[in-house]
Formats: C-alpha cells, structure tokens, sequence
C-alpha cells in the first residue's frame, strides 16, 4: 500500500523492547485486562513473555509459555510483509491462498479453541 | 473506455476514466489499479497513463504500447450463471478485493484485546465470503467494520499502557530496583 514504510519503524521498535527486557522480570510490561478482571487466560496471555523467548531463540520456552504465539508469528509476519513490502509477482496469489476465507476460519477455530483449552 | 482506480492515504478512490485521472494530480509513485492488473502497480509503471506525466512536449514520443495481460479464464468457458458473478468474470475482475485486516486483528488478538481482535477476525471473514458472493459494497463496509475494530484495540493498547505507567508508577519504580541482579 502507498508510502506504509514507517510502520516498520515501531514494529523494530517493539521487537528490541521485548528483546532487550523479558516481561517475566521487568513489571513495565501492561498484564492482559482479561486475566486481571476474570481470573482466566485469554488467547494470548504470555504473548510478551513468549516473545522475548522467541527473539532470543528459545523456540522450546516459548512454546510451553504460548505455543498459538509460536504457531502464529510466522504466518503473521509473512502477511505484513504481502500487506505492506514491496510488491512483487506472487503477492496477490499468495495472500489469496493463505490469507483467504479458509484461512480465516482456521484461525478463527484455532484461536477459540486454544482460549478455551487452555482454562480446563 | 478503461476504469481506473487509485490509493491516496491508503484509500481507494475511483472508478475514474482517463481523462478524469488527469484532473487527479497522480504522481509516479501513487498505485493504481484497473481491470486485468494482478495487483496495484505505481502510475509511472503503467505504460498507458505515461500521458498523465509527460507535459505537451512530451507527446512527440510515441508511448509504448500497452502490454496485454493475459486474462484469468477464457469466457468462453464460463458457464452463464445468472446473477452471480464467478471468478474471473468482468465483474469480479473490476474491482479489487477490499483490505481485509485479518493480520492486524490477529496481532489485536493475542497482544492486546481478544474480543475486539476476534470481532475483527470475524468482519475479516465477512470480507471475503462478501466479495466470493460479488457484493462489493458488503465486502467494503465488512472491511470498514475490521479496520474500526483494529483501529480501536490500538488506542485500547495504547491508553492502558499509558494508564498502567501513570497509576503504578512508583511500584514499577520499585520492583525495577529489586529486580535488577
């Protein structure tokens, strides 16, 4: 899309907070408002500590802390590149196979699933 | 006579002829889009709008003609289906498909707001089985719809991370001592 290049800018931003510092430790990190209010975990309690395991490439310590983070970091990260990278000749075919209806209801379920799952 | 449309700030405008593009002030870089395109090209990539950026001067250059995509199907084999658009019809092909936020509500989902990042996720859907069925302006408002869910779990992100620094200042301040080993 036209000129979106800043946007990479906080997203790099972001991945040398979260590298840098480990939510487990340092108490700057926001806590999800879900769990606070219900008690319960939402889908993506642990996202942050997940992530700083992940950036360091403890694959293993992020997916015991939130394996949907895992699961869905690269799929997110491929779609903002189709969504704001350069254009190139696949593009369109690609988000139209990954990141179609079927896609979307996959995510959906896996996500639903996952929330309610992990409250048992 | 060939409809273009165009992006400004991310926002698709048009059908527009080319005449009427000229009234536009494009630049090279801005992106368009017209039927037979794959996927949103700069102006000053589509040899047919070379007119749009060359001043009187430059006409005595013969323009390139256009290249030909080659079509999705062929028409002949597509079965007339009264009323609902298939893929690769003219219809389906004059209009690209909207944004359907589904990237940005899964990032909503799992760091920030799980019911606003899921509403998204669901309007995401919407934009697509819209636009598979032809209908177009449900697939536009769909996305709308997506965008707005996004656009608020960012600023739901933002305030509370605001709030929480405000409120529990002097207790991050103090954890932040006993916990540096």
């Amino acid at each position: 899309m036209k000129s979106r290049h800043w946007l990479w800018v906080p997203v790099l931003g972001l991945a040398v907070l979260y590298y840098r510092f480990d939510p487990a430790r340092y108490s700057f990190f926001p806590p999800c408002p879900f769990r606070w209010l219900t008690g319960y975990q939402c889908a993506g309690c642990g996202s942050q500590r997940a992530a700083h395991q992940l950036l360091h490439g403890h694959i293993t310590n992020a997916w015991q802390i939130n394996p949907l983070l895992v699961l869905l970091l690269p799929y997110l990260v491929l779609g903002f590149f189709l969504e704001y990278g350069p254009p190139w000749s696949h593009k369109e075919l690609l988000r139209r196979r990954l990141y179609g209806l079927t896609a979307i209801r996959i995510v959906f379920v896996g996500i639903t699933v996952f929330w309610v799952g992990r409250n048992l | 006579m060939k409809q273009y449309y165009y992006l400004a700030d991310n926002n698709q405008l048009g059908p527009f002829s080319l005449d009427e593009l000229r009234t536009k002030n494009l630049t090279r870089e801005t992106l368009v889009w017209t039927a037979g395109m794959a996927d949103w090209l700069k102006a000053g990539d589509v040899a047919e709008l070379n007119s749009l950026f060359t001043s009187g001067f430059g006409t005595l250059v013969e323009p390139m003609p256009p290249v030909q995509v080659q079509p999705m199907q062929t028409p002949t084999y597509q079965p007339m289906n009264a009323g609902v658009p298939q893929p690769g019809s003219a219809y389906f092909a004059s209009t690209p498909k909207p944004k359907n936020w589904l990237v940005e509500s899964i990032l909503a989902t799992i760091f920030c707001c799980l019911p606003f990042g899921v509403a998204g996720i669901v309007f995401a859907a919407r934009v697509d089985s819209s636009y598979a069925a032809g209908d177009i302006n449900g697939a536009m408002k769909a996305s709308a719809e997506a965008g707005k869910w996004t656009k608020i779990s960012f600023f739901v992100a933002i305030t509370g991370w605001v709030l929480y620094m405000l409120f529990f200042g002097a207790a991050i301040l103090a954890t932040l001592n006993t916990n540096r080993y």
